[in-house]
């Protein structure tokens, strides 16, 4: 199987029964649908699991995918169907002791949230602080502004693509966007709200 | 959280992503406000897009098990490979379905229409032996109903006299499906056309396979290598030399008939495994 194969000649290969096809498709959109969890989700063990779960949804129903639309738009509805299943299934468990609300990522004496699994845990600290404070910034967002922001901003779909992953028309999804960017910026200490001063200032403001 | 929201956010935002109307760019561009929002939020989208990588064990997990799935899913579909060809082509697979139905329908009902003619000659002979009743014209039709019926059931086994032991295929694929059978002399004919075997008539009557009852699930074993034909139909264990030859209605109650190779001897046994009636040849 070529290497330079594009998602549909893959796709008419893998549902003839192509493995090396599927496989290639697969490791083509990973990364990109681990990312869409880990967002969605707002931690890597829902993340692994969403995005397994998203994998085998792609394979289970690759032979119903008709091609109508682009394959990485519809294996981005499957990871965020898949990471909003995860949330529905975390909210029913109990959740590990994790204070967000004391947390301050600007204070290294602050309690830290870790994740064991989370090869990004020995990184640099500060970068560790700002993936904290985005995880935090992007939990508090609601599903409805959450998503739509990371299947633009992560999955980089345009506009199109997310009013036909989310089923509501393209001005409603600029408009999540666009609000969902504005408190996302407000609660990461940037500008986004009227006459806002940001709670924590950054150096750079 | 929102009220708070800057009323050019959205222009702002839709800046980002590059879809303004030149009218809207030069408005951002002329306004240093609107300009530092647009910042602020590619600050806030890069930071949003900045992932933290799946380890390299979670990717290999979840690309192996999605393989393994996909292995499952051709594992079965290989399995069901004449059905899944089938499906492929349009319509395909409902128009031989359709098809093979009708054919059955057709011989079925071919095969009724001769036993009655059949049955008929013979009332009207006012005789039993089974060579009175069968003319010559009766003869072509019942061979034309059963070469019909045996050409739809495909891969019916020939029963044919060196048959020693009933199989399962000839139950499965019987040659001639559910015919009408009301009398004696109807069946040893059926028998007689469809099970034509140089048997050897060793034996009388005396000397009858018996089909066992089927309650007693020790029966019938002791013949050493009864045949048992399939539990989805029949579950009844036959004699060696026994073999099925066609479905039939016996007086309204769904049986197979049964010939042993050796005696010649014609049985009616229904489903549950009792003999609804023995004929001698």
């Amino acid at each position: 199987m070529a290497a330079a194969l594009d998602d549909r000649s893959l796709v008419l290969a893998a549902q003839a029964g192509d493995r090396d096809a599927m496989d290639q498709l697969l490791r083509r959109h990973f990364d990109r649908i681990h990312a869409v969890c880990r967002r969605i989700t707002g931690n890597e063990a829902d993340a692994a699991d969403a995005a397994q779960e998203a994998l085998i949804a792609v394979v289970r129903g690759l032979q119903r995918f008709d091609g109508r639309s682009a394959f990485s738009t519809w294996v981005y509805r499957v990871a965020t169907n898949a990471s909003l299943d995860e949330l529905r299934r975390r909210r029913r468990r109990p959740i590990a002791s994790v204070d967000r609300d004391h947390h301050d990522p600007h204070d290294d004496h602050a309690p830290r949230r870790t994740e064991a699994a989370d090869p990004a845990a020995e990184r640099p600290i500060d970068m560790v602080a700002e993936r904290m404070a985005t995880d935090a910034a992007l939990a508090g967002l609601a599903e409805e502004f959450r998503v739509p922001v990371v299947l633009r901003d992560v999955a980089d779909l345009d506009y199109a693509e997310i009013a036909e992953v989310l089923g509501v028309p393209i001005g409603t999804v600029k408009s999540r966007i666009a609000r969902g960017r504005g408190m996302l910026a407000g609660a990461l200490g940037r500008t986004g709200n009227r006459g806002a001063t940001p709670e924590r200032p950054t150096g750079a403001s | 959280m929102t009220d708070d929201l800057h009323p050019d956010l959205e222009l702002a935002s839709r800046a980002l992503d590059e879809d303004l109307t030149e009218e809207e760019r030069a408005r951002v561009q002329a306004s240093a406000e609107l300009t530092g929002l647009v910042a602020s939020l590619r600050s806030t989208r890069d930071a949003v897009a900045e992932v933290p990588p799946a380890s390299a064990q979670t990717r290999h997990d979840a690309l192996a098990g999605a393989l393994a799935v996909f292995d499952d899913l051709q594992a079965t579909a290989t399995d069901e490979a004449p059905t899944t060809t089938a499906a492929h082509r349009p319509g395909g697979n409902v128009v031989a379905l359709f098809r093979r139905r009708a054919s059955w329908v057709m011989a079925a009902a071919a095969a009724v229409l001769v036993v009655g003619v059949v049955g008929t000659l013979a009332v009207n002979s006012g005789s039993d032996d089974s060579a009175s009743i069968s003319t010559e014209a009766g003869d072509e039709i019942f061979r034309s109903a059963a070469d019909t019926a045996a050409e739809d059931a495909a891969g019916a086994t020939e029963m044919t006299g060196a048959a020693t032991q009933s199989t399962i295929s000839s139950i499965n694929s019987p040659a001639v499906a559910g015919i009408v059978v009301d009398d004696p002399a109807g069946l040893l004919a059926l028998a007689d056309e469809l099970a034509p075997m140089a048997m050897t008539t060793a034996g009388g009557a005396d000397s009858l396979p018996i089909v066992p009852d089927a309650s007693n699930p020790d029966d019938g074993a002791a013949g050493g290598g009864a045949a048992t034909v399939p539990k989805d139909r029949i579950d009844c264990p036959l004699s060696p030399d026994q073999v099925v030859f066609a479905d039939i209605l016996w007086q309204e109650t769904p049986a197979v008939a049964v010939r042993s190779t050796t005696t010649g001897v014609v049985q009616a046994v229904s489903y549950d495994c009792i003999v609804l009636v023995t004929v001698g040849p």
